[in-house]
């Protein structure tokens, strides 16, 4: 089953595949959305979220991510993170967060 | 006064979720006309995006405001109010300091600490005000500077 959940800046795409995919801008206003999106899915599954169309993070958006990489462990699973860009992988060095998720693949800056 | 300094622009955004992104816009247009580069740029909007996201998750909900002051070729300088701000946007040397870990703390306000050299917290009638700022040029070349 695919859906989607949006809000005005950015909009979550749960993929045939099941792969969230995430256009926008991971912030306070998207975060909540996120979120949402990944309570849905079942927690006991490894959770993959695409970030090819995510050009802005901040700490609300990386605060769903860990939200989400402690739930997928605490059911022995683990989330992915694919195409991680820049402005991505530049907050979780910041945060020395990076070894929460498995860097599945990134992508070059706009 | 700052009245009419043009190397001071002001926004003010409403207290709710989607300003974060408007603010973050505000800051890189202005930075992008003064000729920043997009690596300053896209920290600065990082910084803004983390001080006004406390606001509106924090503030009294009424308004945010958003200063990027350039006055100083030296540095780059913002400022995020939970509120009108009742005072005026001086920088001065002895003004900036790095803020006490003890009265900033959290993820957000780290990654700011993380990407700034001086900030400062004020606290005037009754709203908080974060100011902070970072050199125009990367250290190694301050160096040369001086």
């Amino acid at each position: 089953m695919t859906g989607s959940d949006q809000n005005d800046s950015m909009n979550v795409v749960l993929d045939a595949h099941g792969v969230l995919v995430v256009h926008g801008d991971i912030d306070i206003a998207g975060g909540p959305v996120l979120e949402a999106a990944i309570e849905a899915l079942a927690a006991d599954q490894p959770v993959v979220i695409d970030l090819a169309d995510v050009f802005f993070i901040d700490s609300s958006g990386l605060r769903r991510l860990l939200g989400a990489s402690r739930r997928a462990r605490l059911h022995g699973a683990e989330v992915t993170l694919r195409n991680v860009g820049a402005e991505v992988a530049r907050l979780l060095q910041i945060t020395a967060t990076t070894d929460q998720f498995t860097i599945e693949s990134t992508r070059a800056s706009s | 006064m700052t009245a009419g300094r043009i190397d001071l622009e002001r926004r003010a955004f409403a207290a709710v979720p989607a300003s974060a992104r408007a603010a973050r816009q505000f800051v890189g247009d202005v930075l992008r006309r003064r000729s920043a580069d997009q690596a300053l740029i896209s920290d600065y909007q990082l910084v803004v995006s983390e001080l006004a996201s406390n606001v509106i998750e924090h503030g009294d909900g009424s308004e945010m405001v958003v200063v990027v002051d350039s006055a100083d070729p030296q540095w780059w300088a913002v400022e995020v109010s939970d509120g009108p701000l009742v005072a005026p946007f001086e920088l001065t040397p002895d003004t900036w300091k790095v803020a006490d870990p003890r009265e900033f703390s959290g993820r957000g306000l780290g990654i700011v600490r993380e990407l700034m050299d001086d900030i400062v917290i004020g606290v005037v009638g009754g709203h908080v005000s974060v100011r902070c700022r970072r050199h125009r040029r990367p250290p190694h070349l301050q160096e040369a500077l001086t």
